[in-house]
């Protein structure tokens, strides 16, 4: 687990914000699909928080339960 | 922190699930690959992405990790497809069919519904089998204080508001999805 708390304000937690389609943009798309005779596919990538990169530095401390260092 | 074992934290390489920085990571990642398969990103809805004109265009949605694409050429869809597989790990789920709670059905036109997000949330509260109202509340109904009862679960409730919220603003715009397709 990350420890938010512990990040500085102005540096750590600026820059967190993702965007996602808004369902206005979804109804756009399949408006728009629809007008033209076009079919929408569905894609999933599986684990995709994994894929990631960070750009800052992040540390965590292990699980209390498990010890493993 | 164990005394003594103080340096005994790890440095992140890569962006773990829970992490607040996640989102942004992954979508940062994607947003890198998408640009090297020559998808342009859309300025005004950064989660839209295009790739070509007409009818060689390829539109793509992107949910956090669900991809909608869409295109005038099966061809360039299946070519993204393929791109992206070979980039990332991947379920291929078919024509989108179900989507935060809207069903999708395509066949010669596009229709959208809510029905077994309807049903889902009346399970969820226990209330099939009530009988359904026009109105959002009998008219002239006279309501008296319960002293000796228990107090609403005021998240319970609150859960309850906001699922039919979202359930009454989705329908509405719907309506007119319907009558453009």
């Amino acid at each position: 687990m990350a420890k938010a708390y512990v990040q500085k304000f102005g540096i750590d937690y600026e820059e967190v914000f993702a965007p996602v389609a808004r369902l206005d943009t979804m109804r756009l798309l399949l408006g728009h699909a629809a007008n033209h005779g076009w079919k929408v596919h569905h894609l999933d990538v599986k684990s995709a928080f994994l894929h990631g990169e960070l750009e800052e530095e992040v540390y965590v401390t292990q699980p209390e339960a498990k010890v493993m260092w | 922190m164990v005394k003594g074992k103080e340096l005994c934290v790890l440095r992140l390489s890569k962006a773990l699930y829970g992490l607040k920085q996640a989102p942004r990571a992954w979508n940062c990642k994607l947003d890198r690959s998408l640009k090297k398969l020559n998808f342009k990103r859309c300025l005004s809805e950064q989660a839209v992405y295009t790739r070509g004109h007409g009818k060689d265009a390829v539109i793509l949605g992107v949910y956090v990790d669900d991809l909608n694409v869409t295109g005038g050429n099966p061809e360039n869809v299946e070519l993204f497809k393929k791109q992206m597989m070979a980039e990332f790990e991947m379920t291929d789920l078919g024509f989108l069919s179900y989507y935060l709670g809207i069903e999708v059905c395509q066949e010669d036109f596009i229709t959208v519904k809510q029905s077994s997000y309807a049903k889902k949330v009346l399970e969820q509260f226990g209330i099939v089998e009530y009988n359904p109202s026009k109105y959002p509340m009998e008219p002239r109904i006279k309501l008296s204080a319960d002293k000796d009862g228990k107090p609403a679960d005021a998240t319970a409730y609150r859960r309850m508001i906001g699922h039919t919220q979202l359930f009454i603003t989705h329908k509405a715009r719907f309506v007119i999805l319907s009558w453009t397709s």
